[in-house]
């Protein structure tokens, strides 16, 4: 009697766990500030996945068959666009997923570094001007009303309680930003120098300059021209801190750092995990980095 | 000059000139054993090594020490493969194995590194190099670590030579042919690794092969290629490095233009003294 109880109890029970994951929209997302602010819009009723890994090198990302098999089971993508994720469109394409719902979160967003014709020579990286719009909190809410819009569509049902997570997720990102740009104040020297142009937004955010970039193309090392110019930038601005990607060589910021003085920062340009808090904690880690 | 203007590419210029003399004479070695592919194959198999060592949480920026580690021991299990090549199969070159060697370095690299986050960059740098931003510490490094090299290669140079100028010679005069083929691809093999962390495959390829090419065109005897390949290795250093600060190129690939070039006028001026010498001695 007790062997029947139990099985009938576990079938109960993985049936309703099977019932809530059916339930639930399931959400891929190229990175994972987009899947992080999706979690938080849909709470419990979407499942999220990122694609790329928040350490990594979003502007290439080599496409893995895995990618097109979780994309075919899920419900919604979370396209960056702008030109970054050029590699998402491959793995929508591969798989083959007719019911899929693609949303391009840079809808709305006000685009900094539009490319004029002059710029074409630079490359093609940032084509349609710079993509890594969600580094300014203000531009998480954009994002957020573009995934809350596609959620309403594919389940009006849950509108309501979509919609008052979206005003919750307004309400907490305009409080912290109050205390972010507080903290990020303190700064005293307003200029910095990158290595890739991925904090353009965050700097706009939080009233600061990029005055270089280490890395003048793509792909390309700096020469030794570049390389005086930019000492001679940090010298005689007495800029103090260098963003650098954890996905970039180290000898560049070293260099730099034994003939200028100036603190390289490594901050990943996104958000590692995909909970709903995950988007602000990254704010949070890279404002304390830098401010410390 | 504007190296010296610049005053950080003076560093660059010294890491050349120790890198132009021991590749210079190591590249003879290669070039007269007639395998190339050796520096390149072993080189991906240092970067191989390096990558593996990403993979194992122990980048080379954070745990440089267990990274070359890693990377060296890879190193080293390529150069004992190169030994045993040899002895494989009669038929085939043992240049074949080495290309072998290479593609299969490049394909496992490429695996490796796709599964960590790091990957496209590691993999540009493997060819590309930072001459341009290598710290006092990786010089001082790599000028004992090549002078004890140097060394070994001075105090052994008598019998490294004759296996690699006269085989058959060395297997009468009863040499373990074995022990020096591991001795010179082990020391090698310590040379690449180090010498492809800073300069990238493809300037220590460059490094390897031209000047000595150079020198066997122009030259004739040991010493005078040696001699030659050293003075034209290092004349294409401070040329390259000159030209990419004036013209705001990337070194490496400017050093290896220059390189070309020199190899080009060196091969025209050989031409132009075989023919005028066909002239003067020819009708005798």
């Amino acid at each position: 009697m007790k062997k029947y109880l139990f099985s009938f109890l576990s079938v109960v029970f993985l049936a309703g766990f099977n019932m809530l994951d059916a339930a639930q929209i399931k959400i891929a997302a190229s990175l994972p500030d987009l899947a992080s602010i999706a979690s938080y819009i849909g709470g419990d009723k979407v499942e999220t996945f990122s694609i790329a890994r928040g350490n990594a090198n979003s502007h290439y990302i080599e496409v893995l068959p895995s990618y097109m098999i979780r994309v075919s089971r899920a419900n919604v993508y979370l396209k960056v666009g702008l030109a970054l994720d050029q590699w998402a469109d491959d793995i929508i394409q591969g798989s083959r997923n007719g019911k899929l719902t693609v949303v391009d979160c840079s809808g709305d967003i006000p685009v900094l570094e539009k490319p004029t014709k002059a710029d074409s020579i630079l490359g093609d990286v940032h084509s349609q001007g710079n993509p890594h719009y969600w580094l300014n909190p203000a531009n998480g809410i954009i994002i957020a009303n573009n995934i809350l819009n596609a959620l309403i569509k594919i389940d009006p049902e849950n509108g309501e309680y979509y919609r008052s997570n979206f005003n919750r997720f307004k309400q907490e990102t305009e409080n912290r930003l109050i205390n972010w740009k507080d903290k990020m104040s303190r700064i005293e020297v307003k200029k910095l120098i990158g290595y890739h142009s991925s904090w353009v937004y965050f700097a706009d955010a939080f009233g600061l300059t990029i005055s270089g970039y280490i890395e003048p193309l793509p792909g390309i090392p700096p020469t030794g021209k570049h390389l005086s110019e930019l000492i001679n930038i940090i010298k005689s601005n007495d800029i103090k801190i260098l963003l650098q990607e954890p996905y970039f060589p180290d000898d560049g910021p070293k260099f730099l750092y034994r003939q200028t003085g100036i603190k390289p920062f490594k901050v990943a340009p996104s958000c590692i995990g995909t909970g709903k808090d995950e988007y602000f904690r990254h704010f949070d880690e890279v404002i304390n980095k830098i401010t410390s | 000059m504007l190296i010296f203007q610049y005053h950080f590419v003076i560093l660059a210029l010294i890491l050349c000139v120790i890198l132009t003399g021991i590749h210079t004479y190591l590249g003879y070695h290669v070039v007269r054993r007639g395998v190339i592919f050796v520096d390149l194959s072993l080189a991906q198999v240092a970067a191989l090594g390096a990558s593996v060592g990403i993979l194992l949480g122990f980048g080379a920026d954070t745990y440089p020490v267990q990274n070359y580690l890693i990377s060296l021991s890879f190193t080293f299990l390529g150069a004992i493969l190169f030994v045993l090549f040899r002895k494989i199969h009669d038929k085939v070159p043992v240049e074949a194995f080495i290309g072998i060697t290479y593609a299969a370095a490049i394909a496992l690299s490429l695996l490796v590194l796709e599964k960590s986050a790091t990957g496209t960059e590691d993999i540009k740098e493997m060819l590309t190099g930072t001459i341009l931003t290598v710290s006092p510490k990786e010089l001082g490094f790599i000028a004992i670590l090549y002078s004890l090299i140097g060394v070994i290669h001075w105090l052994s140079r008598k019998k490294l030579l004759l296996v690699t100028e006269d085989f058959e010679l060395a297997q009468k005069k009863g040499l373990k042919i074995w022990w020096w083929d591991f001795v010179f691809y082990a020391t090698f093999g310590f040379v690449v690794t180090s010498s492809v962390k800073v300069a990238g495959v493809l300037l220590v390829f460059a490094f390897l092969t031209i000047p000595t090419v150079s020198a066997i065109i122009a030259t004739s005897g040991t010493t005078q290629s040696l001699i030659f390949g050293w003075i034209f290795g290092l004349a294409g250093c401070i040329g390259g490095l000159e030209l990419s600060l004036r013209l705001d190129w990337s070194a490496a690939p400017t050093i290896i233009t220059v390189y070309l070039i020199l190899l080009i006028i060196t091969l025209a001026i050989k031409k132009v003294h075989v023919l005028m010498c066909k002239k003067r001695c020819g009708d005798n």
